[in-house]
Parts: structure tokens; sequence; C-alpha cells
């Protein structure tokens, strides 16, 4: 993966987003943060991991409750967007 | 003062509860999950634990399942409105609360068909008369756990596996219950239950809690904003998103999550204590002349820590009023929002003076009540 991209977790709903928060933190350092609007307008909450083991990431996403999608972001930006890429959709 | 209405409103609250609302508005009661910001994260991170506290009282595996409203009147409504449909009939008893007659009146009108089962003299509501009032297009049973007139118990359990073998559904109405006796869903899987937050679960009014079984879908009471896919102009059928548009009541939510841990370690002390003040309390009655007593006649009947009274043919809100005047003791008079029970016990003319003992509740407290009633009794 490029050198700079990260990986953010979007949801449907903040709830679950906040209870998503709780167990990821456990064994991932991240952020929550507003859904950025490359991902989805719907000014949910999304949670962005601040290592990049995808495959880790990847295994832990598919054991949440909740429904959630897993995108890779590109750090720069070109133009006012950045290059979104949606790598799993979980439920 | 001497605070015998807890059945209405708890009070007051555990030291926690007020330290937690006070907490909460002074340092993080933003718009909960709205925003991403940190207050507003922290204001929806602690409706969470609330939300998960709640669930694991009530041995619920998915807190998503606990779905926050204002009290147990809007579970009820929400409950009742959101599974009925036209065509639908529904069982209900005389010794419900008029949070459950009166929406059940209203969906009469939209074709919606109503039986009231009978309970008996004592409150007490027979498994059998509710079987016998089952017709082959029976949607939903929706009975009280306990009588707020008269404390009487009603047989859940039972009626829980009647309504299931038919593949009918069972509202429980937890507003007496709710924290004060041991509800495991897990093990007694009602398929709805309302509970009020600000009466045993400790919490501050404006606080409710509607419990809805995996897989059930209800018509929703309001839509609006859940700060979640706002392109949408759709309500989400995501819970608790579906049921819960605007802006929840944080400082309340917050406070219940306190009264909620309270209660989580010290429901069964409290249980012990109010049931053996009520026997106490309950058996010294029976000793005063002219004293009558409604509900079951045997005081180790199950009840909760509600006790119905005449003094003679006082009235009750007279009754009610010189407690309140003469003896500093606040009690509830009259019909407690539940004509029928009033009708079943007979005492529809003049209603009853309603004592509800309290987690803080003494026996010196019951003592003094006892003395003033003596007073009342012996001049009327």
């Amino acid at each position: 993966m490029d050198g700079d991209s990260f990986y953010v977790l979007s949801f449907d709903s903040t709830s679950h987003a906040i209870q998503s928060e709780k167990r990821i933190k456990e064994s991932f350092e991240i952020v929550t943060i507003p859904t950025p609007r490359e991902i989805s307008g719907s000014c949910g909450l999304s949670i962005k991991f601040l290592s990049s083991d995808p495959e880790k990431i990847k295994a832990f996403v598919l054991q949440l409750a909740v429904p959630c999608s897993l995108y890779r972001l590109n750090g720069h930006k070109t133009g006012q967007s950045r290059e979104v890429c949606e790598i799993l959709r979980h439920k | 003062m001497i605070y015998l209405d807890n059945a209405a409103t708890s009070f007051p609250k555990p030291e926690a509860v007020y330290r937690a609302v006070e907490r909460c508005m002074r340092t993080f009661a933003a718009n909960p999950g709205r925003s991403g910001h940190k207050l507003a994260l922290q204001a929806g991170r602690e409706i969470y634990l609330t939300r998960e506290a709640a669930a694991e009282l009530f041995h619920v595996s998915d807190p998503f399942r606990m779905i926050f409203t204002a009290n147990a009147t809007e579970s009820l409504n929400l409950a009742l409105k959101g599974i009925l449909q036209p065509g639908d009939h529904v069982i209900t008893s005389s010794m419900e609360h008029n949070s459950v007659l009166r929406p059940l009146s209203a969906l009469k009108e939209h074709g919606i068909m109503v039986t009231i089962v009978p309970c008996t003299r004592q409150g007490s509501l027979e498994p059998d008369a509710v079987q016998a009032a089952i017709q082959p297009n029976t949607r939903l049973i929706a009975v009280t756990h306990a009588s707020n007139v008269t404390g009487t118990i009603m047989p859940v359990k039972e009626i829980m596996e009647m309504a299931r073998d038919r593949q009918i559904l069972l509202l429980l109405d937890a507003s007496q219950t709710a924290g004060i006796l041991d509800i495991d869903l897990a093990e007694c899987p009602v398929d709805l239950l309302a509970a009020p937050g600000h009466k045993g679960l400790l919490g501050p009014q404006g606080t409710g809690l509607l419990y809805i079984r995996e897989g059930l879908h209800l018509k929703t009471m309001k839509e609006g904003g859940t700060g979640s896919r706002s392109e949408e102009l759709t309500q989400p059928e995501l819970i608790p998103d579906r049921y819960e548009s605007g802006t929840l009541n944080t400082p309340g939510i917050v406070g219940l999550g306190a009264g909620i841990q309270y209660v989580k370690s010290h429901r069964a002390q409290i249980q012990e204590r109010e049931t053996q003040l009520t026997r106490f309390f309950l058996e010294e009655l029976k000793k005063v002349k002219g004293v009558i007593l409604y509900g079951a006649d045997d005081v180790n009947a199950p009840r909760t820590g509600v006790v119905s009274m005449n003094i003679g043919d006082l009235d009750s809100c007279e009754a009610a009023c010189r407690l309140d005047q003469e003896f500093d003791i606040c009690t509830r008079p009259g019909l407690h929002c539940a004509p029928l029970a009033h009708r079943t016990i007979g005492t529809l003319d003049r209603g009853t003076v309603r004592f509800s003992i309290g987690f803080e509740t003494t026996e010196a407290e019951m003592i003094e009540t006892l003395d003033a009633i003596r007073q009342i009794a012996s001049h009327s």
C-alpha cells in the first residue's frame, strides 16, 4: 500500500460507531472522526486507524456485531478530495 | 418528611445519580453522536454505557435492542402502535394503567380489536382467563408485570409460555418492576418490555426504555434526525436510530446509567428490605380498626412495595391530604391512572390511598406512618 494511505471504518449509525470504538480501542490505536465526505455525505461517525496492517484490521472488522464498511484513503488530496477505495463491506 | 410515592417517581435518588447528571451538564452535554467533536463523542459514549448497563440488567445480549424513550408511556405507545395493525386482536387485563388502556382505545378506532380480561377482586390475573380470550387473530398480549394499585405481581412466566406456544407476541409493562424485581429476559423471553427510568431504575424523570426482541420490526411513532444517513429522506431501518429520532435526553440518560449501576449492585438487598417493610406494614395495618386493605389477603403473596388502603368511609383524597398536611407524609390518593383496576377491586367511587416504599424507606418511617394512620382512623 501507499506509504501514507490510511484506513477508515464507517458506520450507518453513530451508536454503532461508538460501540465499535470501544471494542476496537482494545486492539488498535484509533481516532473517531466525522465520516470523510469522500466516503459519504451522511454526517455519521467513522473510525480512523492510526496503524496500517490491513489484514489485521480486516480480520477484526469481520468480528464486529454491526454493519460497517472499511475504506482505504489516499493520504494526498487530488484537488478537493482524496482517492477512496472500499475494501470490505461487513454485514 | 416521609416520601411514600415511589411507585409514581422514586425519590430521593442515589447520590451517584445527582453527580452524574451534574457532571454531564457541566462537562460534556453536547449533542450525542452528532458532529464528531470530542464533547459530542463523549456524550455519545456515555449514552452507550447506559444502553449497555440496561441490556446487562435485563440479560439482553445486544444493547441496541434497548431503545431510549421519554418514559414508559412513550415506550408502551411505540410498542402498541408499532405492532398492532387493522384486523389484529389484542388481549390486556383490567389491572392495566391508562398508558396501556388509552393507546388501545385509540387503536380501536383503527380497526384493532381489544379484549380486557377481568382480574380477581384481589387484583390478580388468572392465566386461564387470558387463554380463554385468545382468538385466531390475536397478535399481542399486553400485561403489566405488577399492578400500580395493589402491587400484585402477575404470573408473567405462565402467560409468556402460553403466548409463545401460540405465536402471540407478549408486551410486558414493567413500570412497577424494572429495577425492583429480577427481570431476566434470557430466561423469560418476552417480545417487548416497557420500563420507566424514573421509578425502580432510580434515574431522572424524562427517561424510559423499550426493549424490542430481535427480529421484531415496529412502525415508527416519529421520524427525524438521527445523525446518520443524513442524505436519505426516509427513516433509517437500523436500530436504535430507527426509533430514536431527535436529540436524546443526554443528562437524563447519563443519570439513568448511574441509577442502573446502583440497582445492579443493590437490587437483591433492596427487594428483600422492601418486602420485609411491606409485610410489616400490612400486618400492622390489619390490626387497625377501620382500615380497609386491597390486593391479596395473604401478606406473603407476591407483591411489590405498594399498599393501597382506605380509612373508614373517608375519601382517599381527604385521607392523603391529612397525611401530607398534618403528618408530612407523601402518598398518592385517587385512581392512580388505572380506572379499571379500581372497578376490579371495588374502589372506583373513592379511589385508594397508596403507599409505595422506596430503596431508602426505613422501618422508623413506616412506624411513624402507621401512627399517623391510627390517629386518622380513630377520629373518622
